[in-house]
């Protein structure tokens, strides 16, 4: 290896990288833009839910829940329907998503909508809460659970929503624009043409990763910067930890890319195939929204096998709780040995000759 | 004795499995020296191993068989410039040379950058884009990249394909100095023109993945010693129709037409005294591409699976007693342009074109890189609006006719794009039912018509293939098998013989004589000067303006010498327009 | 009329041709739907059926006993007793468990004395969501061990609840069926995306410009196949979901099939937008990619739309993933009508109709 050719090598890759437009768009737009969706704008929280109150008769019940409801701490629209009939239909058509029955005979029904399973879950509760307390106003129960949640005390998606974007940022970063440079040298010939030199391929690799582990280690600061000053997700832990955690990512997720385009050759199939193994798996498969500790446990193990799960478990702890040394070390190990077997596929594949 | 070699190859064959699960056999025993200090020429068609043989000799690929040695070489030291040469387009020249220089660890540059800079004529583009550049210079900067460091032996693979005349003699001037100067450099380079094998010192004839020789060009030459002819057509005949009828005759090999008359080589006296309707035969000396010709002939005769021989030919003999073509001199012009004119913002691509173009005539468009002519071709094509002046193409405004009337011009014209754009996935018959539907071609109507152009471009062996695995030859033919499949009356022909060899483009001039003799209109751009000696009329274009427009007889009568030759007559008026402009400016 | 099908079925059987002739590209159409849909149905979930938690009883007595065992007889699982206070941090930090439950001393004396007495839940709250509803399910159990003892019914009328078109609440319902639209979305983005562009990097689309074929034809041509490609995606989501999962389906399939060919012509209407504006084929997948990163997070499958500000809300109106989500969770899981859904129909259609037409006249366009 000489150094003067691997700077060489990084020069030309960093300019291609700053002249071209939409690299630039992936690198940087993308990343800002996701921030500031999920950090502003995604949440599971539920609030605004339109309930309706059916009534069978104008009972004085009914109009004192609508009060309640409508004063209630959780965030609840109520409207009310005049029989039940009406109510149904209102259900059936998606105007409300929950009714509350009040009926003489029968008592309190609470029927909601469970198409949106999560959204049904959290609002049953709230309703439920809601019509026990207008209901047993007086009475305290014996035991109360006084329950306490640690890390995220209020219960903020966006304190597990914005870790999470930032593995999301990475991945995009490191697969996808790494697995389209590399197949584009492949097919405008230049390949050919840096492989009759007296370049290695160890060296043409270090080339690559270069500029892109700089653009994503930028994205991490982006992430990073907005995360502590913008959305207040807190930071227990320490930022040395979090930078060399994602350093490592980083180059897991760049070794996916150049494997993905040295063995494929194609800008149009090593994009799609980036985009198959890193979009939908990371966003779904991570743990990064849904929790894995309840899946199969096959499912279990394939989402284990995905560097990504290992990264969410290690900038959740590290976001969330605090300097964590044993799961943190665990994941940090996991991620450089994933990281030495994608850059040695990556490069056993970046055949000097082009058989 | 041995020392005086760059290289010596011995016995190496190397073969490819094929998506299709075949093997292919590149090269099959291949034996091939160098002469250090010496320019040595591979010639040959398109597949018979050329680029293959030369990408072993970097290293690129590993040989099955066979051995290499560099004796005059101490330590090997090559350097290779790849056939479509990775330039970074997005990167500046001087970026580009300052890459490839680090990558060579060459400390001392900026002297050789001058140098060789000043050597290309391309002192004043450091600084542009290497995507910006023509297509000439693209390929000198590529050269440049490849002798910052200078090699021993330097291996260059089809370098002056898709660069004009001009470009081309910048670039051999280059490649002599480099060769014969004190830096005695050994030179490998393939090529298709025969003119560029005649300056080499040793020529390989690559066929099918053998050499079928090798020697000096004077050896090869000779083979074909006494087997050239001039003839001159008789009233009423034009050399092009001559030349095709001669080029079906018994025992000719080759004929090609030539300042007015036409040139052919036959082995024997000639057995179908018909075919010259009466013209009178004269002997003439014979060139390096005779004797090639020769070579290829007695081969692909001999040889059943011949890439770019047709399987039955010849194709109609009963065209021998057509009456001799005529131009539809009625004056009914099948293109007719006015004052065209198009715009790239400031930059005047097109500037003032006005040319007409009659029924049934083979009209021949040269420039250099960079002159308008594609932008001048993708107008006619209604693949581009004019700025200003009017276009009309078999009786249809393409500037501004309405939708209907364009679609119906679109039904008249036939299209070959520069790379032959055809659909590399699709088998050559998807690719011919898919272009037979798009013009409205189906039912039993499709398939009489496929059947004919498949029997017509001798495509029958190949339907099953993907487009995109096919010889360089056979993409040719399914691009114009394509193109005529709706018997178009206009037929536009962009660079269709860029890169292919002297017997591809016999065949490829065999073919169009062959169509413009059945009425069609011919528009065709090329780089090879001799081949507008095919063509009725020629246009010559530079800087998107029009220098001359004539027979090829009229164009070469404005060069004072009288045996001069179509290229000799384009530079001329290239250059001398370029003068003038200069002189104008200052 | 005759003349334009005839030459929109040719566009479309080359087009077809195309993209099935690739072994790697069928493989990519087929398999990662499949293994996808089985994935997600098993991993997208926000229910705990194994809720890992650790005990701290300070109390040790009858009553904490009881308590105890109600736990443990339910989703949550004991790994782990704990001693003192001070191990429950190293429990919860280091993930070995999701819960703590910590049982004070008193609590026995102060439940045989009537006095209200508290319970502490400690939770891990790195996944908010999980969080709460381990909360809840925890609550739920100390509630109904206190109304034990304390023989009296903590409310006077108690409200029976009941989940309409989802009765467990399983989060896999309305992910599977909202995957219908997102799964197949991806895969015909990315094929209308590359279809010019690819053509344009390769010459051809010159080469079907010159041939009689108008924009329209070349359009439809185009768009036919993408289409047909996201329906067959789509039916390969729809029977892992019946005949794997089982989860009951409620509605019209006319009225699905309907839906989903609406809303793959507009992810692809979008999609050829995006490759009639690319010059390159990299720039058409970056684009493509942009756009489809929020079109997904904004289509309400994994977030709430409800929950989103405002701003964002109108935002979706614009999105046509949004539409063929909540459109397929609806046929799907509630069994909606043609007159439940034609408010979600009709955007459809106008999107189709907007960036279908318009990447018509941008075929052309980009002539000059």
């Amino acid at each position: 290896m000489k150094l003067i050719r691997v700077r060489a090598l990084i020069r030309k890759e960093t300019r291609q990288m700053l002249r071209d437009k939409s690299t630039l768009t992936l690198g940087v737009l993308l990343p800002m833009m996701l921030l500031l969706l999920f950090g502003f704008g995604l949440s599971v929280d539920v609030k605004g839910v339109h309930v309706t109150l059916a009534r069978d008769n104008s009972s004085p019940v009914a109009r004192d829940l609508y009060m309640n409801l409508k004063l209630s701490p959780y965030y609840f629209t109520p409207t009310i329907a005049d029989s039940w009939h009406d109510a149904e239909a209102m259900l059936r058509s998606g105007e409300t998503k929950a009714i509350v029955r009040v009926d003489k005979d029968d008592g309190i029904q609470i029927i909601v909508n469970g198409r949106d399973s999560n959204t049904a879950r959290i609002m049953l509760r709230y309703l439920e809460g809601a019509v026990s307390l207008w209901s047993s106003a007086t009475t305290q129960p014996l035991i109360t659970a006084e329950s306490r949640v640690w890390y995220n005390s209020a219960l903020e998606s966006r304190y597990f929503l914005v870790p999470g974007v930032t593995v999301l940022i990475m991945t995009l970063i490191g697969t996808l624009l790494t697995a389209l440079v590399m197949a584009r040298e492949w097919e405008r010939g230049t390949y050919e043409a840096l492989a009759a030199t007296p370049v290695s391929r160890f060296e043409i690799l270090i080339g690559k990763i270069v500029p892109y582990f700089a653009l994503g280690m930028v994205g991490l600061s982006l992430c990073l910067a907005t995360s502590a000053w913008v959305f207040d997700v807190p930071m227990r832990g320490s930022l040395a930890l979090i930078t060399a955690g994602s350093a490592i990512y980083l180059l897991v997720s760049l070794g996916i890319g150049l494997f993905i385009s040295a063995v494929v050759k194609k800008q149009f199939k090593a994009g799609q195939i980036a985009l198959i193994f890193s979009l939908l798996p990371t966003m779904m498969l991570s743990g990064f929204v849904f929790d894995l500790r309840s899946v199969p446990v096959v499912a279990y193990y394939i989402a284990h096998a995905l560097p990504a799960t290992w990264y969410v478990d290690m900038l959740q702890t590290l976001f969330l709780v605090g300097n964590i040394w044993l799961p943190t070390v665990r994941d940090m190990l996991v991620l450089s040995a994933f990281a030495v077997l994608l850059m040695g596929l990556a490069i056993s594949n970046i055949r000097k000759a082009l058989e | 004795m041995e020392a005086t070699f760059a290289l010596l190859a011995e016995n190496i064959s190397k073969s490819f499995k094929l998506n299709t699960g075949r093997t292919l056999k590149a090269l099959d025993g291949v034996s091939v020296s160098a002469k250090a200090g010496g320019l040595t020429a591979l010639v040959g068609p398109d597949g018979a191993g050329k680029t293959t043989f030369l990408r072993i000799v970097v290293g690129l690929l590993k040989p099955e068989g066979g051995t290499l040695s560099f004796p005059s070489m101490p330590t090997v030291d090559i350097g290779y410039m790849p056939q479509q040469f990775g330039l970074y387009e997005d990167l500046s020249v001087q970026e580009n040379m300052d890459l490839y220089a680090d990558l060579h660890g060459v400390m001392e540059r900026e002297e050789r950058y001058s140098a060789l800079l000043a050597m290309s004529g391309m002192e004043g583009f450091r600084e542009r884009l290497a995507g910006d550049l023509s297509g000439g210079m693209k390929q000198k900067l590529g050269l440049i990249c490849t002798l910052i460091q200078p090699p021993k032996l330097l291996l260059l693979d089809e370098p002056t394909v898709g660069v004009d005349p001009l470009s081309r003699r910048e670039l051999w001037k280059m490649i002599e100095q480099l060769s014969g100067g004190s830096e005695g450099m050994s030179v490998i380079i393939s090529t298709s023109y025969m003119d560029e094998a005649e300056k080499c010192g040793e020529v390989a004839l690559f066929f099918e993945g053998k050499v079928l020789a090798s020697g000096p060009p004077e050896s090869i030459r000779r083979m074909a010693d006494g087997m050239g002819h001039i003839v001159h057509p008789a009233a009423g005949d034009t050399p092009r129709s001559l030349g095709a009828r001669l080029l079906s005759a018994r025992g000719v090999i080759d004929a090609v037409p030539k300042g007015g008359a036409v040139r052919f080589v036959s082995d024997g006296p000639l057995a179908d005294e018909g075919a010259l309707r009466g013209a009178k035969v004269e002997s003439t000396p014979v060139g390096l591409e005779d004797g090639f010709m020769l070579l290829l002939h007695k081969t692909a005769s001999g040889s059943s699976q011949s890439q770019d021989q047709p399987d039955d030919q010849p194709p109609k003999k009963k065209d021998e007693t057509r009456p001799p073509p005529h131009l539809d001199s009625s004056g009914e012009f099948e293109i007719e342009t006015q004052h065209v004119f198009r715009y790239f913002g400031s930059f005047a691509a097109v500037n003032d074109v006005s040319f007409s173009v009659r029924k049934g005539e083979v009209f021949g468009l040269l420039g250099p890189n960079g002159a308008g002519k594609t932008t001048t071709f993708r107008m006619l094509c209604g693949l581009l609006s004019a700025s200003k002046g009017s276009l009309r193409v078999a009786g249809v405004d393409v500037g501004s006719g309405t939708s209907a009337a364009r679609k119906e011009a679109r039904r008249h014209i036939g299209y070959v794009a520069q790379k032959f754009a055809l659909y590399g996935p699709l088998s050559v018959r998807e690719n011919l039912e898919f272009f037979a539907g798009a013009y409205g071609l189906r039912g039993k109507e499709r398939d009489r018509r496929v059947m004919d152009v498949t029997v017509n471009f001798s495509l029958r062996g190949q339907m099953d293939t993907a487009a995109g695995d096919l010889p360089g030859g056979y993409k040719r033919r399914l691009a114009m098998a394509a193109a005529l499949m709706h018997e178009p009356s206009v037929l536009f022909l962009d660079e269709p013989t860029s890169g292919a060899d002297p017997l591809a483009r016999r065949e490829f001039w065999r073919q169009i004589s062959d169509i413009a003799e059945h009425g069609v209109t011919v528009v065709v751009t090329t780089h090879f000067m001799e081949e507008a000696e095919y063509c009725d009329r020629v246009m010559i274009q530079d800087r998107g303006r029009m220098l001359a427009i004539g027979t090829p007889a009229e164009l070469r009568a404005r060069v004072a010498s009288p045996d001069a030759t179509m290229e000799d007559a384009f530079i001329d008026i290239v250059t001398k327009a370029r003068t003038n402009d200069e002189a104008d400016q200052s | 009329m005759g003349d334009f099908i005839f030459e929109v079925m040719v566009l479309t059987y080359k087009e077809a041709t195309m993209i099935l002739k690739d072994k790697t590209i069928r493989l990519i159409l087929v398999m990662p739907v499949i293994i996808q849909s089985l994935l997600f149905g098993y991993v997208a979930t926000f229910d705990l059926n194994n809720v890992e938690y650790a005990l701290l009883d300070e109390d040790r007595s009858g009553a904490s006993r009881e308590l105890v065992a109600l736990f443990d007889g339910s989703v949550f699982h004991r790994v782990a007793t704990l001693r003192n206070a001070s191990d429950i941090a190293p429990m919860l930090d280091r993930k070995k468990a999701m819960m703590v439950l910590h049982i004070g001393y008193g609590f026995e004396r102060g439940v045989n004395m009537g006095v209200p007495t508290e319970v502490q839940v400690l939770v891990d709250g790195r996944n908010s969501n999980v969080a709460g509803t381990a909360m809840s399910y925890a609550s739920s159990i100390i509630d109904s061990y206190s109304e034990q003892v304390s023989g009296q019914n903590a409310g006077g009328a108690s409200p029976t609840s009941r989940a309409w078109f989802n009765p467990n609440l399983e989060t896999r319902w309305n992910i599977l069926s909202g995957l219908l639209a997102v799964l197949s979305a991806v895969e015909v983005m990315v094929l209308a995306g590359q279809s010019v562009s690819r053509e344009r990097e390769n010459g051809t689309f010159d080469q079907l410009l010159v041939t009689p074929l108008g924009p329209m034809v070349i359009m439809l041509g185009k768009a036919i196949p993408p289409v047909l490609v996201g329906v067959g995606q789509m039916t390969l989501c729809l029977l892992v979901s019946l005949y794997w999962f089982e989860v009951p389906y409620g509605g019209s399939y006319v009225l699905l099939y309907v839906g989903m060919f609406l809303f793959n012509c507009a992810v692809v209407g979008v999609g050829l937008c995006v490759s009639a504006m690319a010059a390159t084929m990299q720039q058409a997948l970056l684009f493509t990619f942009t756009l489809m990163m929020p079109m997904i997070l904004l289509s309400g499958l994994t977030t709430p739309v409800a929950s989103m500000p405002d701003g964002l809300q109108y935002a979706t109106l614009l999105n046509p993933v949004r539409y063929g989500v909540e459109f397929a969770q609806r046929v799907y899981l509630e069994g909606a009508g043609w007159h439940e859904t034609r408010g979600l129909l009709l955007p459809m259609v106008v999107i189709a109709a907007v960036t279908l037409s318009a990447a018509a006249k941008m075929f052309r366009g980009r002539m000059s």
